[in-house]
This record gives C-alpha cells, sequence and structure tokens, in this order.
C-alpha cells in the first residue's frame, strides 16, 4: 500500500491521486503534489515561499527587500516544504484548507466555556505533552541553529505524541511553531534565520491531543553574552505572567489582570504590548475570555472552577507599539526593541488556579539574574 | 465567517506558471532545465508600500508621543433590510455632507469572502478608492477584528484624507457584533470610534417584517428568522419566540429612518401601530418619518451615542404597557441617587455584572433567557466627602464600560434594551442590592 498522498495547496489539502508536481521544485529534488492546474495555481503565492531566488543562487534571501524593517532582524527565506503529520493523527478543522470553522461558528456563541472533569483531565494531557515539546525544543537552543530546525523538533516531537501542532495551517500559518526573535513580539515563521550569541527567541509551542489545544510559550536566551536590557525585558515578562497568575481564583475579573501586569511592567521601564491578547483554549484554540493585558481594559467575565484560558504578556523594552511584516504574521516593536513573552495555560479550581503547562525540574531555560 | 488571504498566482508578479509535471515524462529533463526558481515577490509592491507609510506614521507619531494625536475619525452604522432605502440614505449623507470627506464601506462587511477590499472616499461629488487590507484573515489572540484593524490602518495611512466614515452593513446583518467591534477601550489607541447606529426600515412593510417569525422567514431571498436558542425549553410557544433581524436592527438603533413614509402616512392608525412597535423594542431612539431618506444629517452624525447619555434621556419615550412584547424590549430602570461609592461598586458587581455575564462566569441567572443587546445609563453617587459623582455606563452585549460624567443631582437612570427581559426579576435584584 502507498502512502496517501495530499494536496500541497495551503487552501486545498484534500487527499488526492494526482501524480501531478510543481517542475521548480522537482528540479530541486522536493515533491509537491498538487490536485490540478487550478489548486496550483490558486495557492501559488504560498507555494513559492519554497523556492529558491534562482536556480545559481540558494542562499537564504530576504523576500520583502523594500520593506522598512524596524530592527535588525530580517526573514530567511525559502522556508522548507509544509510538514506532513500522520493520517492517524486526529486533526482540527484548519489542518487541510486553512479555516477555523467551528472555532469561527463559536465565536458567535460568546461565551466562556466551562470544562467538566472528564474534559479537564484531556486538556492537562495536552498540556503535559505540549510542556515536554517545548522542553525539548528549548533545550536545542543555542548560537548556530535555525528557527526552522526548531521547527522541526517540535513538529516531530508534536506527532511523536499523536498531536497536531495547532499553529500548522491555521488560517494558513505556514509552521508547526511560532519562533519570535529579538524584537518581533509573536507569530514569527520558522525560517533559515540562524540564532546568534546575545539574541533571545521566543517558542510558542500549541499542539492538539484527544480533541483539546494546549497552549504555551517561553523566551529563552541564546548563549550567555545578553545586554543588560535585554535580560530586564526578559525577566520583567516572566515576572508579569507570575504576578498575573497570583490573581486567579474563583471571582476575579479578567479585566484587573492587565492593571497587575502593566502595573509590574512599568514599574520595571518596560512597556505592555495591546494588540495581542489571552484567549480561553481547549476544545478550541482560541476562544472567550478575552484577556488583555493591558491597564484599564473592559474585557467582560469572572473566573469560575473549570474555566481554561491563557495569560501572555508581551512586554517591550521600547515603545508598546507593533507592526507587521508584509508576511501579515510577524508582528514586531515599532521601534526595533526587542519584545519578550511567557504563556501558560490555566485551570481555575474551587479555591486558585492549577498551572497546567508547568516548568518542571528539568525544564531547559529559566530566569537570569538582572544585571545592575 | 471570516475568509481566507488570497494566495492566487498573479501574471505580472510571479511570471510565467510553470506547468505540473507527473515526473514520468520521457523529455523531463529538457521540461526541468525551463523550470526556473522565481522565489520572492510573494507580496504586490503596493502592499509594501502601504504598509510602510503606515509604519512611517506611526513613527512619526513616536516622536511626539505626547504631541497631540490624530484626531479620532467617527464611524458611523448604518443597517437595515434590503430595500428599506439604505443606499439612498448613504447617498444622501455623502450628497449633504460636502464639507466632510466621508469615506463609504458597502456592505457585507465582516462577512466578506474578499480578503482585500476597496472603499469609496467621497467629497460632495468627487470621489476617489482606497484599499482596506485584511492580512491573513485571522487576528488570533488579537483583541481587533481583522477589518476594524484595516479601516485604522487605512485611516492612519491618510492623515486629512476622511473625516467621517459611513459603514453600510448586509441586510440580514446583526449590527451588536460590528458595534462593538468598533466600539474599543482606550487603551487599543484606534484612530476610529463609533458614533452611533442608524436603522432603516422600510415603513410600508416594517410590521410585516417584525411580525413574520416563521423559521424560515425571508426577506428579498435572505433568511431573517433568528431562531430561539435550544436552551429555551418552552416549545409550547412555538414559533411564537423567534425574532427576526429587524427586531435586533431596532433594538441597536440610535436613530430610526421610517422611510419611504408616504406609502402609510394617509393611515394614522398604521402610522401609530408601527411607532408604537418600535417603541415597544427601542424607547431611546428618535423616528424620522422621511421618504427618499430625505432628512437633516444634523440628526444622525456626531452623536456621539457610546460615551454621553444625553440622547438618551432626551429621547427616552415611555411605552405603554398593553403593547408589551417581551421577545424584544426597552426596560427602563429609575431610582434614587445611591449613597456611597460602595453601593455603586455594589451596583456593578452584584448588579450589573450579573445580568450582563450570564455566560461570562456569573451564572445566578444562566437559566434565564434574557439577552441584553445594549446598555445605557447614567449613574450618581455621594462620594466619602459629600459630593455627588456621576457615571455614565454604555454596553453592547457582554461588554460595558464606565465613563465620568458632569455631576448632575437628577435620578438614577438605566436603560436596557433586549430580548425576553425578565423586569420583575431584574427589578428585584436591583433593589436588594441598593438601599432605598
Amino acid at each position: 500500500m502507498t502512502d496517501k498522498v495530499y494536496c500541497a495547496g495551503l487552501q486545498c489539502g484534500k487527499e488526492t491521486d494526482s501524480g501531478l508536481k510543481c517542475p521548480i521544485c522537482l528540479k530541486n529534488g522536493i515533491t509537491q503534489v498538487f490536485c490540478d492546474e487550478t489548486c496550483y495555481k490558486n495557492n501559488y503565492k504560498s507555494h513559492k515561499a519554497i523556492h529558491y531566488k534562482s536556480d545559481d543562487d540558494h542562499s537564504p534571501y530576504d523576500p520583502f527587500p523594500k520593506f522598512k524593517y524596524a530592527g535588525g532582524l530580517r526573514p530567511h527565506y525559502p522556508l522548507t516544504p509544509k510538514r506532513e503529520v500522520p493520517a492517524d493523527i486526529e486533526k482540527p478543522d484548519w489542518a487541510a484548507n486553512g479555516l477555523p470553522i467551528s472555532e469561527q461558528r463559536n465565536d458567535r456563541a460568546s461565551a466562556i466555556p466551562v470544562y467538566k472533569k472528564d474534559e479537564i483531565k484531556k486538556i492537562r494531557k495536552a498540556c503535559m505533552l505540549g510542556r515536554e515539546v517545548l522542553d525539548i525544543a528549548a533545550a536545542a537552543i543555542k548560537p548556530g541553529i535555525t528557527t526552522d530546525e526548531l521547527d522541526e523538533i517540535v513538529h516531530n516531537e508534536t506527532i511523536k505524541r499523536n498531536s497536531y501542532p495547532s499553529p500548522l495551517n491555521y488560517y494558513n500559518f505556514p509552521k508547526s511553531l511560532c519562533t519570535s526573535v529579538n524584537e518581533t513580539i509573536c507569530h514569527g515563521i520558522p525560517d533559515k534565520t540562524v540564532l546568534k550569541e546575545g539574541d533571545i527567541v521566543n517558542l510558542d509551542v500549541s499542539l492538539y491531543y484527544d480533541g483539546f489545544h494546549a497552549d504555551l510559550n517561553e523566551t529563552y536566551y541564546v548563549g550567555e553574552n545578553i545586554d543588560k536590557e535585554v535580560i530586564n525585558t526578559v525577566e520583567t515578562a516572566r515576572e508579569c505572567l507570575k504576578t498575573a497568575i497570583k490573581q486567579c481564583k474563583p471571582g476575579t475579573t479578567f479585566q484587573c489582570l492587565g492593571d497587575f501586569i502593566e502595573k509590574h511592567a512599568t514599574q520595571n521601564k518596560t512597556s505592555v504590548v495591546r494588540t495581542y491578547c489571552g484567549h480561553g483554549v481547549g476544545k478550541f484554540f482560541h476562544c472567550q475570555p478575552s484577556i488583555p493585558h493591558y491597564a484599564n481594559n473592559r474585557t467582560p467575565g469572572v473566573m469560575k472552577p473549570g474555566m481554561v484560558f491563557t495569560i501572555e504578556p508581551m512586554i517591550n523594552q521600547g515603545t508598546w507599539k507593533d507592526v507587521t511584516w508584509p508576511d501579515d504574521w510577524t508582528s514586531t516593536t515599532q521601534d526595533g526593541k526587542v519584545s519578550a513573552q511567557f504563556e501558560h495555560t490555566l485551570l481555575v479550581t474551587e479555591h486558585g488556579v492549577e498551572i497546567l503547562t508547568a516548568r518542571n525540574k528539568k525544564s531547559a531555560g529559566g530566569p537570569r539574574p538582572r544585571i545592575k | 465567517m471570516s475568509a481566507l488571504k488570497n494566495y492566487k498566482y498573479n501574471e505580472e508578479e510571479d511570471g510565467e506558471l510553470p506547468s505540473l509535471v507527473t515526473g514520468s515524462e520521457s523529455n523531463l529533463n529538457d521540461i526541468l532545465k525551463k523550470s526556473h526558481s522565481d522565489g520572492g515577490n510573494l507580496v504586490t509592491t503596493a502592499k509594501v508600500d502601504r504598509v510602510n507609510k503606515q509604519n512611517d506614521l506611526i513613527a512619526e507619531s513616536l516622536h511626539h508621543e505626547n504631541a497631540n494625536k490624530g484626531k479620532k475619525i467617527p464611524v458611523t452604522i448604518i443597517t437595515g433590510y434590503l430595500g428599506s432605502g439604505k443606499s439612498t440614505l448613504l447617498e444622501k449623507i455623502a450628497l449633504k455632507g460636502s464639507d466632510k470627506k466621508i469615506a463609504i464601506i458597502m456592505n457585507e462587511f465582516g462577512d466578506s469572502s474578499e480578503i482585500e477590499k476597496a472603499m469609496t472616499i467621497r467629497n460632495g461629488n468627487a470621489s476617489y478608492q482606497e484599499w482596506l487590507d485584511l492580512g491573513n484573515g485571522c487576528l488570533c489572540c488579537s483583541l481587533k477584528n481583522v477589518g476594524v484593524k484595516a479601516i485604522e490602518d487605512m485611516v492612519e495611512r491618510s492623515p486629512g484624507m476622511i473625516d467621517y466614515i459611513l459603514l453600510e452593513t448586509s441586510g440580514i446583518a446583526d449590527p451588536a457584533p460590528i458595534a462593538r467591534m468598533f466600539w474599543q477601550d482606550k487603551g487599543l489607541n484606534s484612530s476610529v470610534y463609533i458614533d452611533g447606529v442608524i436603522t432603516v426600515l422600510d415603513s410600508e412593510h416594517v410590521i410585516k417584517c417584525l411580525d413574520d417569525i416563521s423559521p424560515d422567514a425571508h426577506w428579498h431571498g435572505e433568511k431573517v428568522a433568528v431562531s430561539q436558542q435550544s436552551t429555551f425549553t418552552h416549545h409550547e410557544h412555538g414559533n411564537k419566540n423567534n425574532l427576526t433581524i429587524a427586531h435586533f436592527q431596532i433594538a441597536m438603533a440610535d436613530r430610526i429612518i421610517l422611510n419611504k413614509f408616504d406609502k402609510v402616512h394617509q393611515d394614522p392608525h398604521k402610522v401609530k401601530l408601527i411607532e408604537s412597535r418600535i417603541h415597544n423594542i427601542n424607547s431611546t431612539a428618535p423616528i424620522y418619518k422621511t421618504q427618499y431618506g430625505e432628512v437633516s444629517i444634523d440628526h444622525l452624525l456626531d452623536l456621539r451615542a457610546y460615551d454621553s447619555f444625553d440622547a438618551v434621556d432626551k429621547y427616552l419615550t415611555h411605552h405603554t404597557k398593553t403593547l408589551h412584547d417581551p421577545r424584544m424590549s426597552t426596560l427602563v430602570l429609575s431610582f434614587k441617587q445611591l449613597h456611597s461609592h460602595e453601593e455603586f461598586d455594589n451596583f456593578i458587581k452584584q448588579f450589573l455584572q450579573v445580568i450582563l455575564w450570564k455566560n461570562f462566569g456569573v451564572d445566578d441567572f444562566k437559566l434565564q433567557h434574557w439577552e441584553i443587546q445594549r446598555t445605557k445609563g447614567l449613574i450618581s453617587y455621594k462620594n466619602d466627602d459629600g459630593k455627588t459623582v456621576s457615571k455614565i455606563i454604555q454596553g453592547v452585549r457582554d461588554t460595558f464600560d464606565i465613563f465620568d460624567s458632569e455631576p448632575t443631582t437628577s435620578d438614577c437612570k438605566l436603560v436596557l434594551i433586549g430580548k425576553y427581559l425578565d423586569q420583575k426579576t431584574i427589578e428585584g435584584l436591583l433593589h436588594k442590592i441598593i438601599n432605598p
């Protein structure tokens, strides 16, 4: 029996018996099958992200040379082809064509899910697996590794655990992990960017196991020689998450978390990103509640036992303002200064909160002392 | 449903599209020799230019962070069934407001299958188009809706080019989610704000539209019935509990245009009936009877309906109990000034949060079927030092906010517009919280 073949079009993804391949990829030893010319055409702009710049230049290139980048970071294309997920792994509805239909429908119901015991058990398991995957990838961070290599580790470790990497093809996001380097706030796309001594990188891992999503991220130092302002930003972000978690218990409003986060960020001369927020997670990758990290927001809702959500403050060294690269994903600070983020999936319990994605003794990374 | 980004091949940018191969062609080597790597050009130059321009302007604003930020642009949402005269009204406003540069965003906003959309900017008779860039269709973990972000981006890219935005929804749109998208808190630093919702009704057909609650009710081919949620257990009423999109459109209205009035003005009985049906649903929105959308734009624009209470109070009408239709109605709660800050705090936490957040962790009333579309209020209390403090409350569905107001000694007033409002339960709860 031959393996099932799926159309390489990010907006198709259907099983196909077509043998039609992209000739440019084939020439470079890559097999990318499309249902037909129409699928090829309709997905071409996303597909050609894996093409070299030219036949005789296989070096990484900047796909947006005219874009005025905020800082020193650049994308390094081509991307590697979409990584495959074995057919027997349960997939969320966007896996094939990118559209999270059930999530969009649920959005309209607008209520915070409250999970039952058996559901919580499954979410807890997914979160445990998510922690394992993140820790394995984090242990591999060192100067010289590319973000795509980190994506490969996360992808393989995720499917090894019978899970689907939630970011993969979510609204056509091309990879299984978000890697956000230095001035990147979030949603960085793993590519041929080489991490170097003094960088910071955030790995945002989400996976789908047995019908439930887990979501966690941490920011890691690359090497030993880190600028003191950068350490301050990373450590402040770590503390902001901790401070917010301390408030969580039945009866706490989601609104107030931003007040605590912004207070701590301001005390440490850093700022809070406003565009992106924490969210409900579990049966859906993203759902109610929305949890802004800035002060004086008006998000509705109070915590009650059985609610599961993330808190994921993004803390900037300079301005809180964000800009987005023309890839429509990578969000960076407007001034090019660094941004750091930490995220946990949390469960509200009868008397407090349980960190479902908590670190353990063996977890890579961890805090470093600030430099005076 | 939001759609996906357009990844279609574009000959101009991508060159000739190679033909797919099976790999077993006899002349495969020749074919491959002619297939050349073509990385780059993932997005158009125009798009990169737009992003650059916007980022330049943000950068500029960073240099004078404390200086006057560009003024915020009001957005008025115009809603109403197909054929009610929405487009005519829009056209009239654009012409009459010729001292304003008005951007018009047509139809199906927030429900678009097109990821890139043009919008028209009108200045009297002159007009031009601007692109709205809807990104990847997803702003996951983001507080901003993609469409709102696209509009903000466009406004920021065009300083001084736009004074006002009119947004026409599709005929079958419930305006509440759209209004809420534009009603953002200060922290999000939006370049636009929602000014108000105008609902256009066809005088001749409005009663019929409100009454046609069969599950397959249609208007010009579009489904308009809103069936009750499955949580509703009282099936004995059958379809009588259903609502139509028109109910939601009237509930959210800050102004109502009773258009094509010439068709009914000779029938005073019908006019009275129409007015009382509308008032029963929404007692706060003034009604303008028009023909061909002829009405002074002073009544429609610059209402500031989401950050004031003046207008509400001015137009508040009292509907007659006899007509009371619990499916969608206005409930007005009046009570004496609160005695302390603590009592005000209780009012927010033990009353307002309780009635508005029943799906958001406060489930004292989980089994009640009410759903509040709109909240408007003016609440005063005596501070610790004996001074009167007044607060404006505004809300859309579960989201509400509290603003400072000029102190007033008049009675407190809270207006709730929503479906299945149970006056007894809500009043009962209020009086448990506040001291007489």
